[in-house]
C-alpha cells in the first residue's frame, strides 16, 4: 500500500488539471494565462491541461480582484474544487486590488475570499511568470 | 413543451470573462434570454476623485486589456483637445500603428476563442501561434506584451527607431503569409461552414436600430468606421471599411479575418509615411470644458465623454464602450436559438465584459 | 458646453427622441452627469458619423420616460443610469431595479466629485 501511496503522489504533480477564473480586472492576465497554454509557452508539457470544469480542477488561477457581486462566485467555485488544489493569484489585482482598490465596488484581492497558495505579480504578468508560479506550488500536492 | 431556465455562466468554460445568461428553454429552443452582470464591476468611473487627469491615462488603459492601447489614446486626445494641443505628426502615426497591431491581437485572440468555442482545439493553436508574432512586436517596441502603455497625454512614450520599424515589417510579412494558411480552413472547411453558416442572423436595420457597433455591424451589411472621421493620423491615410453582408457567425468571422489585412496595410502604410521629429508635446495646462471623442477599437465605436473644471481632477469621465452597445442586439439575438449554438453566437459578437462593465 | 447640444424638457424628450428616429439617427449612448440637486442627461445620437446630443436637466428622484419604444437597445443605457443615479425610468424593460452592476449593499456611487461614497469596503456575509 504504501508504494501505491508513494506512486499516486508523485504522478499526481505531473498530471495536474487547472482553471482559470476571472474576477474584476482588465482580462490582461486572462489573455496571458490562455496564452500561457499555447504552442509558444505550452504549459501541457508540465502535464497541466485547461478544463472548465471546477470539479475537475487541482489548480485554480485566479486573476482579477474581488468585487461585491463576484465574491459569492468565487466562493462557491473554490468549495467545489476538491482537496488537494493550489490556488494562484496572477497579476496585481489579485495581489492587492491594484490600481482599481480605490474604487467604488472593489474589496480588495483574491486574499479576502479565499486563502491563496501562490502570488504572481505583474500587471500582467507574462506567461512565463504564470507558469512559474503554477510551478513554484506544486510541492503542496506531494504533502 | 417543457419550459426550463438555464443559468449559463458566471463560470463558463467558453466565455474568458464571468457574467451570466439566463436562458429560457423550450425543449431545445431559447425562447427568452436574459443577461446579468455585474461580476467585473469595478466602478473605475468614479475613480477620477481619487486619481488626476494624467494618471487617469493608466486607468483608462486598465479599462480592457484587450484594447488597451486605444483606450489610452482616446482618453489622451480628449484631454489634448480640452487643452487645445496637438500631437506631433510622428506621434500621431505611431499611435495609429500601436493601434493597429492592439487590434490585430485581439482580433487573432478572438478568432482563436471562435475555433476553441467550434471546438476547433488544433485552430485555437494554430492562431495562437499567429498571434504571439504579433505579442513578440509588441514587447519589442514597447516593452510589454498586453498593456503597452504607450501613450502619454501630447504624444507617445517611446520612439520608433529604424531597426524598429523593420522588424515590424518583417514580422508582418510572417503573420500575413501564416494567415493565408489559415484562409481555407476559416472559411472553406465544411465542419466550420456547418457550424457558422447562417447562424444567429442580425438583420442589416435591426443592427442600426439596435444600436450595434464595429464588426457585427459590418458584418451586417453597413459600412460604418469611426476611422472614416479622420482622427489622429487616420485622416492621411486612405482605407474602405470592411463589409460583408451575411449578418450570420461566418460573416462577423470573415469581417475580423479581413480587417486584420486592413490593419497590416494600414501599419505598413504609416511606417513609410512616419516623418522624423518630436514625439510628445508638453503642456502645463489643467484640462477645462465639456469634450465627447469617438474612437474605433477593434470591437467597434468607443465613446469618451469628459468634463473639466480646470482643476488637477476631472469632474466627470463617462466611456460607453463597444461591447456595452452590442448587448443590445446580442440579446435580441438569441431568442430561436438551439441551446448548442448560444456559446458560439453569443462569443461571435467579441464580448468583452471588463469593457462594458468597467 | 457640448457641440450641437439641444436642451430638452423630460415630458417633450419622447417626441425629440422620435423625430431623431424617423431621419435615421442612432443612439450611441447616455451619459450622466451629477449636478447640485440633480442629473444632466445626454442621449448621444450618430448619423453617418456626426453627432447630436439632447440635454435633459432632471430634479432629484425625478422619473423619466424610457426612450426604450423607439430605441430598443435603451434598456443597457438606462438601467446603468438608473444603478449610478437612482434616477427612475418610466417604462423601462428589463428593469433590474438597481442591481445591474451593484449589490444591495452598494448604496451610493461616487461617480461624480463631490457626491459621498457610502460604499462598505467589508466582504460583509
Amino acid at each position: 500500500m504504501g508504494m501505491m501511496k508513494h506512486l499516486m503522489v508523485r504522478s499526481r504533480r505531473r498530471s495536474l488539471w487547472m482553471m482559470h477564473f476571472c474576477l474584476g480586472g482588465c482580462n490582461g492576465c486572462s489573455i496571458e494565462i490562455m496564452a500561457a497554454l499555447t504552442p509558444m509557452y505550452d504549459l501541457e508539457r508540465f502535464g497541466i491541461l485547461n478544463t472548465g470544469n471546477p470539479k475537475h480542477t487541482d489548480v485554480l488561477l485566479v486573476g482579477g480582484s474581488v468585487n461585491h457581486r463576484n465574491r459569492r462566485t468565487l466562493k462557491n467555485l473554490i468549495d467545489q474544487i476538491p482537496a488537494p488544489r493550489l490556488i494562484v493569484a496572477v497579476g496585481t489585482c489579485a495581489l492587492t486590488g491594484g490600481i482599481f482598490n480605490e474604487a467604488y465596488n472593489i474589496i480588495g484581492g483574491a486574499n479576502r475570499v479565499v486563502d491563496v497558495d501562490v502570488y504572481v505579480p505583474g500587471c500582467p504578468p507574462k506567461p512565463e511568470a504564470v507558469i512559474d508560479g503554477i510551478l513554484s506550488g506544486l510541492d503542496k500536492f506531494e504533502q | 413543451m417543457t419550459v426550463s431556465v438555464i443559468p449559463v455562466g458566471p463560470q463558463h468554460p467558453v466565455f474568458l470573462e464571468p457574467f451570466q445568461l439566463k436562458l429560457v428553454v423550450e425543449d431545445e429552443v431559447v425562447s427568452e434570454a436574459l443577461p446579468r452582470f455585474g461580476y467585473v464591476h469595478r466602478g473605475l468611473e468614479a475613480l477620477v476623485v481619487s486619481k488626476d487627469f494624467r494618471q487617469m491615462t493608466r486607468v483608462a488603459e486598465r479599462i480592457c486589456g484587450i484594447c488597451s492601447a486605444i483606450h489610452g489614446m482616446t482618453y489622451c486626445r480628449a484631454i489634448e483637445k480640452l487643452l487645445g494641443i496637438t500631437p506631433p505628426p510622428r506621434a500621431q502615426m505611431l499611435r495609429l500603428v500601436w493601434s493597429e497591431l492592439h487590434r490585430m491581437h485581439s482580433h487573432l485572440l478572438w478568432l482563436g476563442l471562435f475555433a476553441e468555442a467550434m471546438g476547433f482545439e488544433s485552430l485555437f493553436m494554430q492562431i495562437f501561434r499567429i498571434r504571439e508574432t504579433v505579442m513578440d512586436i509588441l514587447e519589442q517596441t514597447t516593452g510589454n506584451r498586453v498593456i503597452i502603455s504607450v501613450n502619454v497625454i501630447g504624444g507617445v512614450r517611446r520612439d520608433l527607431d529604424a531597426e524598429g520599424a523593420d522588424g515590424i515589417r518583417r514580422a508582418l510579412k510572417k503573420v500575413a503569409g501564416d494567415l493565408e494558411r489559415i484562409r481555407p480552413v476559416l472559411v472553406d472547411d465544411y465542419s466550420v461552414r456547418k457550424r457558422t453558416e447562417e447562424k444567429g442572423i442580425l438583420a442589416k436595420e435591426r443592427a442600426y436600430e439596435l444600436g450595434a457597433v464595429g464588426p457585427v455591424l459590418r458584418a451586417s451589411g453597413i459600412s460604418q468606421d469611426i476611422r472614416r472621421t479622420g482622427y489622429g493620423a487616420y485622416g492621411e491615410l486612405d482605407f474602405e471599411p470592411v463589409v460583408e453582408s451575411g449578418g450570420d457567425c461566418q460573416a462577423r468571422c470573415k469581417v475580423r479575418y479581413r480587417e486584420l489585412f486592413q490593419s497590416m496595410d494600414l501599419i505598413r502604410s504609416g511606417l513609410d509615411r512616419l516623418s522624423d521629429g518630436e514625439i510628445q508635446t508638453k503642456s502645463k495646462e489643467k484640462p477645462e470644458g465639456e469634450i465627447l471623442v469617438r474612437s474605433e477599437q477593434p470591437r467597434g465605436e468607443v465613446v469618451y465623454y469628459i468634463r473639466a473644471d480646470g482643476s488637477k481632477h476631472l469632474q466627470r469621465l463617462r466611456i460607453r464602450t463597444p461591447t456595452f452597445a452590442n448587448m443590445a442586439a446580442l440579446m435580441d439575438l438569441l431568442p430561436g436559438l438551439d441551446l448548442a449554438d448560444v456559446p458560439l453566437v453569443t462569443l461571435s459578437l467579441d464580448p468583452c465584459i471588463a469593457c462594458t462593465e468597467r | 458646453m457640448l457641440e450641437s447640444t439641444s436642451l430638452v424638457d423630460a415630458d417633450r424628450l419622447h417626441s425629440h427622441a422620435g423625430n431623431l428616429k424617423e431621419n435615421g439617427w442612432r443612439l450611441v449612448g447616455m451619459t450622466g452627469v451629477a449636478r447640485e440637486g440633480g442629473v444632466d442627461l445626454f442621449y448621444h445620437f450618430d448619423r453617418e458619423l456626426k453627432m447630436t446630443n439632447l440635454k435633459v436637466e432632471t430634479e432629484e428622484d425625478e422619473t423619466i420616460p424610457s426612450i426604450g419604444d423607439q430605441f430598443p437597445g435603451a434598456w443597457i443605457h438606462e438601467n446603468e443610469i438608473q444603478d449610478q443615479f437612482g434616477i427612475r425610468f418610466d417604462g423601462l424593460d428589463p428593469d433590474y431595479r438597481r442591481l445591474f452592476f451593484l449589490e444591495e449593499n452598494v448604496e451610493a456611487t461616487p461617480i461624480c466629485r463631490g457626491v459621498s461614497a457610502r460604499v462598505s469596503k467589508e466582504p460583509g456575509k
